[in-house]
């Protein structure tokens, strides 16, 4: 940051005044003149800021209005209406500097003198080069919170001014031929005691200070806010504001204060800002774009690449009319320009209406994970129903009945659930369920279902009477579109048998390895839960040494296969067939990868809905 | 899925097309509440062009069903086919719903 330079310009190109002020400038100089400072700034509540210029630079009067904009863009609470009053005083003071002060032209405008010879005065002196090289200081300043003060000094002799009293100048009247109680003081300087607050004079009377009230106390927070956001959003708002130029930052900070934030951070540099950011992660980001080591583009690339700061709004100060400037930030991941100089309401506006937004979002965000946590727990609870190993190694070992099962439960949860009853040494009952829908509905039926059973035990032998009970059980339970596809089935050694009911369940296919073919079970039936005493019918089919029983979830036949189309219970019973021959363990591994290949669900990939698959196979 | 409606003196004939699954849940229950809102009327679903029907679309077949006893709504399922007349088949509709095949 440019601490103290001297910025050389010509006053033909405004633009290049407003870029040394940009550039943290505190000292001008026009390239013309070769006049050096004469004295330190006065410390205030912004920076003291001080322009050197000749007379004939001075006499163009422009120099005012450049003043008067500069005060503006510095302070957030600057009354506007004082703009006109600010100028006048100043242009007067100027002008007295330039013509009485340096040029010596002592005549006054005043009813004796044509204004054309008092011009002709003002033009022969500033034709000599001695008198209009002659420089004119502009010193402004603030002192306290509400005095804002200029002074204009001259290179002239200065004058015996007199001490005066305030009733004085109240009497003072600006008709030129009313008395004036001022003697040493023309009609002008009577206009800048009307104007002022205060007016003073020092070195000699070549100095003349103007001390305007300017500063209103900041506004009330609730005047400025447009009450978008929650009084503890506004407590806990994180704002980083990035600027080299700390006078900026200060403004910024200023307004954002007094519109009730408490967390200001600043950093002066985007690389200060990065460091910053790991310390107190922002809610909203305000950068200048023009800064040394990482500048305000190159800090909207870094903040939009950290996962975490993605939604974090970054609002970008810039110059409104550099159309290009505007559309590069964008496209570097700003959300919102706000154009120098900054107005305070309009920078609370967008700084509420951007964490508005950052506070819902989070808010989703962090419901959504709450969400997914419990669906988690969920799963796993769901999980925790089905067979363990444990349990199907027991099956191979008592029942001779090799299982194996897939699940592979949606993300969000689903109505599926699968399980197994060892009945006896020689019986196996087995059961396959599908609840209507998904989510949580789907899963907390599953719960119930589980929870049911165990009072229906004295049924398990008997697969019509289980369904009969189940159905009885859930008819009052469920809501009269949700339904439960049933299965159950119960593999008998002695008798070589599969006896079965079922309640609408996708059709198991059965491979029959005596003539090693593979056909659909009748699994038809009014799905559990529909009508209100339904009795199901008790089915029985061979089932013999080797021979494969294959039961699943609908999501099997109703996700959309790799191949575009679904999976149908041909291209299922062809599959099985041919990986029948090998030993089951081989082949219950085989079919399921082919299944799930067919389904393109082994590269990470998840069906929809939920998938369940078992796999019983009767040992030779 | 598209739905088609046709109406005559006291019959409303819905044609139901494409595909029936949970995310028409929606529409069909707006069906089923103009539905509702004349008793004693014949609604007659023309299937013969619904490719496919998930469980949730059954589930709200079962809701009309509902609407037909309480409501005294004759409610007739036509021409169902393919996938859909699979489902059917598989739940036993015709135990729950009168299902008419034009050829017959």
């Amino acid at each position: 940051m440019i601490q103290q330079a001297y910025y050389a310009f010509t006053f033909d190109r405004l633009d290049s005044l407003y870029a040394a002020f940009r550039s943290g400038c505190k000292q001008l100089i026009e390239i013309t003149d070769s006049y050096s400072p004469i004295e330190q700034f006065e410390p205030g509540y912004f920076k003291a800021q001080r322009l050197v210029v000749s007379s004939r630079s001075a006499y163009r009067f422009a120099i005012a209005e450049e003043v008067i904009r500069e005060i503006r863009i510095q302070n957030p609470f600057f009354d506007d209406s004082l703009t006109d009053t600010m100028l006048t005083a100043l242009h007067e003071a100027i002008a007295n500097a330039v013509m009485h002060g340096n040029l010596g032209v002592q005549k006054s405008f005043t009813s004796e003198a044509s204004m054309a010879d008092y011009y002709k005065a003002v033009q022969d002196a500033l034709a000599k080069p001695a008198l209009a090289d002659l420089p004119v200081v502009l010193d402004f300043w603030q002192e306290g919170e509400e005095m804002l003060f200029f002074s204009v000094t001259d290179s002239g002799k200065g004058f015996n001014y007199q001490p005066y009293h305030p009733t004085q100048v109240a009497n003072a009247s600006l008709d030129a031929d009313a008395p004036n109680p001022l003697q040493s003081h023309g009609m002008g300087i009577r206009l800048l005691y009307s104007l002022c607050d205060v007016v003073e004079f020092s070195k000699d009377g070549r100095c003349i200070s103007l001390g305007f009230k300017i500063l209103k106390h900041p506004p009330e927070a609730d005047t400025l806010s447009r009450g978008l956001i929650s009084a503890e959003h506004r407590k806990n708002a994180h704002i980083l504001i990035v600027d080299d130029l700390d006078y900026s930052r200060h403004i910024i900070k200023t307004i954002l204060l007094s519109a009730g934030f408490e967390h200001i951070h600043e950093a002066a540099n985007g690389k200060e800002a990065l460091s910053l950011v790991e310390k107190h992660p922002p809610s909203l980001i305000i950068t200048d774009v023009m800064m040394p080591y990482v500048d305000g583009l190159e800090l909207c690339d870094a903040i939009r690449r950290k996962p975490d700061m993605v939604y974090v709004p970054i609002i970008v100060q810039t110059a409104l009319l550099d159309i290009e400037e505007r559309i590069k930030a964008f496209e570097h991941g700003a959300d919102d320009l706000i154009g120098q100089p900054i107005h305070n309401k309009e920078l609370i506006a967008r700084v509420e209406m951007h964490l508005q937004r950052y506070f819902s979002i989070q808010q989703l965000r962090e419901y959504r994970v709450r969400v997914e946590d419990e669906i988690e727990l969920a799963r796993q609870m769901h999980l925790s129903l089905l067979p363990t190993k444990e349990d199907l190694a027991a099956c191979q070992e008592e029942q001779q009945i090799y299982v194996t099962q897939f699940f592979d439960p949606s993300s969000e949860l689903g109505g599926d659930l699968w399980g197994i009853k060892p009945l006896s040494p020689t019986r196996l009952g087995f059961f396959i369920c599908d609840f209507t829908g998904h989510g949580v509905g789907a899963a907390i039926n599953t719960f119930r279902l589980q929870a049911a059973m165990p009072s229906l035990e004295a049924t398990y032998h008997q697969p019509d009477q289980f369904l009969n009970a189940l159905n009885d059980a859930l008819y009052p339970l469920l809501s009269i579109n949700q339904f439960a596809t049933f299965f159950y089935g119960i593999i008998d050694r002695e008798s070589g048998t599969l006896i079965y009911s079922a309640a609408g369940s996708p059709k198991p296919i059965h491979y029959d390895s005596t003539a090693n073919r593979w056909e659909q079970v009748d699994s038809s039936g009014v799905p559990l839960g529909v009508i209100a005493n339904n009795r199901y019918e008790l089915r029985q089919i061979p089932f013999l040494p080797n021979d494969t029983i294959l039961v699943y979830s609908d999501a099997l036949i109703e996700c959309i296969a790799q191949s575009g189309s679904h999976l149908t219970e041909a291209e299922i019973g062809a599959l099985l067939l041919q990986h029948a021959g090998n030993p089951p363990e081989k082949m219950h591994k085989d079919l399921i990868r082919s299944l799930l290949g067919q389904l393109g669900l082994l590269s990470g990939n998840h069906c929809p809905d939920d998938l369940t698959i078992a796999l019983l196979t009767r040992n030779a | 899925m598209k739905i088609h409606e046709k109406k005559t003196a006291d019959t409303l004939k819905v044609e139901l097309s494409g595909s029936f699954t949970f995310s028409d849940n929606q529409e069909f229950r707006e069906l089923l509440k103009r539905i509702n809102e004349k008793p004693d009327q014949k609604v007659i679903f023309e299937l013969s062009r619904l490719e496919f029907v998930d469980s949730a679309a059954l589930g709200m077949l079962l809701l009309l069903r509902d609407a037909s006893e309480t409501k005294g709504i004759k409610i007739e399922l036509h021409n169902p086919q393919g996938q859909t007349k699979k489902m059917f088949d598989l739940s036993n509709f015709s135990a729950l719903f009168s299902i008419h095949y034009d050829d017959e």
